[in-house]
């Protein structure tokens, strides 16, 4: 009896620590920052090794790529019944006007996790080869001119008409067959010949443009 | 009482003819550039990284390129970017290069009226000639459109447009960018971008009631801007603090995703959409490096980690102590 009031307790305070850290969110609210804390974790965790400064783990990579799936799609718009907003939260009120769109970026972001624990076992390389961004910063950099902008020595894949916005760039990383074969959107894409860190930037991408339209700035 | 008329009547006769000098008051200082060749690519580079795509396309409607952008909702009222395509109705078409570098550099219109500050010409006062006939180069590229943009909406007093012209007097700071010696070519590199051209300081200081930017206040952040929202500081010290390095800045300007896991939100993941994301590399570590040098270095943990890819070749082009010739 003692022993379930302190488990009690201990569970409750732990649960109002989170509740506190989300200003006091409760209910499906706090469910669902719950949620996006475990994404944002999550991406944390990936990110280094996306960059290539941590050694890469394919297994972690699609460990991690499964837990994302099982936060997107149905599960995360379901966390959003139309209701009055509380104050604790950051939602905007179009994700019911425009809900559509709102649930196809969680969809979107069901396929691309998915694709994430497609493309893990790829790395960073794309099974076809597939240029790798060069990293030498300042030494390609020509003499300082003081005010005309530098060029980048090597322009790196985007053309003029991309660049200009008249048409829409192949990819979110420029070189990747993925991208340079048409403008894929899901189910169009082919995974297996992704490297992981694209569609990792696939999925950071559904992240923000979501959250650009349905979360408020803090 | 018909004293008070005449008074009256006098005060608004000064008054008009106030409003008639400055209406006249000449503002831009004559540009010959004449036919400066252009180089479209860098135009084009330059025009992505300077935000033009960004403001004057309104890409979430779908629109074409360049031929308008989405309303940017401001306290003196809504200001719609206008079509800048080479078309000779709807857009700038045609207008001459001086005319395009006036209104570039100097915020005057063709016809000597001034812009608004919504279009952020003070951060591109700096640009060189070469600069602008790059960018008038890439506009050629883009296919004419012939509908024009919509129409301000700005509520009196802030519609009279020479009433701008005060303004300028008092509180325009163009930019004035000048390479600092001893500093790494990457540092200077990003010193043009941040108060130049990727004019981030637009959203990142705050401004006075009448829109001008609090020099004392400058990247300190800005909660106040339009739609409510948040730009944080991006002063070395507050970014080193939440744990940026230049690595994952770099990384944060090309993805969106912050050192915590999160992504950038609000305008900040359209500048990353829409801008950065498309600057090469280089470009990224400039900006990062410019940020988050401090008392005249990048704190050596906050300095580019070595990707293990090439662990072999440590410390090679990022040591801050590089002198410029
Ligand atoms: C379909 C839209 C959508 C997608 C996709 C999305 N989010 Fe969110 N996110 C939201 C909304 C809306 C909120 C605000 C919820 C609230 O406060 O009620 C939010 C809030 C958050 C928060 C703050 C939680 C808190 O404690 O307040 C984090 C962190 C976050 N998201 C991370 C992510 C990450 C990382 C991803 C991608 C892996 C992602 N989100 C994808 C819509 C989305
Ligand atoms: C923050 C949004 C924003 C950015 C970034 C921006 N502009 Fe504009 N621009 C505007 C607005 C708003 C106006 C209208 C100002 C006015 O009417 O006073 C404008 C006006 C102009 C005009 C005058 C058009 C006319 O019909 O008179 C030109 C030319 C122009 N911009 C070119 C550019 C170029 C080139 C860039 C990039 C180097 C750029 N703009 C970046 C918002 C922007
Ligand atoms: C249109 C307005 C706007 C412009 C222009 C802009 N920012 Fe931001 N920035 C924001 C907002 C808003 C946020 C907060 C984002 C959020 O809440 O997720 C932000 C956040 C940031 C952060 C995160 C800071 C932190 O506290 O973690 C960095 C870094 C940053 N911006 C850098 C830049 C750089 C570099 C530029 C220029 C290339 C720039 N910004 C231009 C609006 C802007």
């Amino acid at each position: 009896m003692f022993k379930n009031t302190v488990l009690g307790a201990v569970v409750l305070s732990a649960l109002g620590a989170v509740a506190a850290a989300h200003n006091g969110a409760t209910g499906l609210v706090m469910e669902r920052m719950m949620g996006m804390s475990a994404m944002k974790t999550l991406m944390a965790d990936l990110a280094p090794m996306m960059q290539g400064n941590v050694p890469y783990d394919g297994i972690a990579v699609q460990e991690a790529a499964f837990a994302l799936q099982g936060h997107a799609g149905e599960t995360l718009t379901g966390l959003f019944p139309q209701d009055d907003i509380p104050k604790a939260s950051y939602a905007k009120r179009e994700i019911w006007t425009d809900w559509e769109r709102f649930a196809a970026l969680s969809e979107e972001l069901r396929l691309y996790s998915e694709g994430l624990s497609i493309a893990a076992a790829n790395g960073l390389d794309a099974p076809v080869p597939a240029p790798v961004v060069a990293t030498n910063n300042a030494t390609a950099m020509p003499g300082m001119d003081h005010t005309a902008m530098q060029m980048p020595a090597e322009p790196e894949g985007f053309t003029v008409s991309e660049l200009m916005g008249i048409t829409s760039r192949a990819a979110v990383s420029p070189g990747t067959i993925a991208g340079a074969a048409t403008e894929t959107r899901p189910p169009g894409v082919d995974f297996a010949a992704m490297a992981a860190d694209d569609v990792f930037e696939r999925i950071s991408q559904t992240c923000a443009s979501c959250h650009a339209q349905f979360r408020r700035g803090n | 009482m018909r004293g008070l008329i005449r008074t009256n009547f006098a005060i608004l006769a000064t008054s008009l003819a106030v409003i008639g000098v400055i209406a006249i008051w000449p503002i831009a200082e004559p540009t010959h550039i004449g036919m400066l060749a252009g180089d479209a690519y860098r135009g084009a580079y330059l025009a992505r990284s300077s935000g033009c795509i960004a403001c004057h396309t309104n890409s979430a409607a779908a629109g074409a390129a360049l031929a308008g952008g989405a309303p940017l909702d401001t306290p003196f009222g809504s200001f719609v970017p206008p079509n800048i395509t080479p078309d000779l109705a709807g857009g700038i078409g045609y207008w001459t290069l001086d005319q395009f570098a006036v209104a570039l550099r100097q915020g005057v219109r063709p016809d000597g009226k001034a812009y608004y500050p919504a279009f952020p010409y003070e951060f591109y006062a700096d640009m060189s000639d070469q600069d602008v006939a790059d960018l008038w180069a890439a506009l050629q590229t883009v296919p004419p459109i012939a509908e024009p943009a919509a129409a301000h909406d700005v509520s009196f007093p802030f519609n009279m447009r020479w009433g701008l012209k005060i303004w300028r007097a008092a509180l325009m700071t163009p930019a004035a960018i000048s390479p600092v010696l001893g500093q790494s070519v990457a540092w200077n590199r990003g010193q043009q971008l941040v108060t130049g051209a990727a004019h981030c300081a637009a959203c990142h200081t705050g401004r006075n009631i009448v829109g001008g930017l609090k020099a004392s206040e400058m990247l300190a952040g800005n909660d106040k801007l339009p739609g409510g929202s948040v730009a944080p500081p991006i002063l070395a010290v507050a970014l080193v603090a939440k744990g940026w390095t230049v690595a994952n800045m770099a990384y944060a300007l090309r993805t969106g995703v912050m050192p915590d896991g999160d992504v950038l939100g609000g305008s900040m993941a359209e500048v990353v959409q829409y801008s950065t994301s498309y600057m090469d590399d280089a470009d990224r570590e400039a900006i990062a490096t410019f940020l988050l040098t401090i008392d005249g270095q990048v704190p050596k943990d906050v300095a580019r980690e070595t990707p293990i890819a090439d662990a072999g070749m440590t410390g090679m082009a990022h040591s801050s102590g590089m002198v410029m010739e």
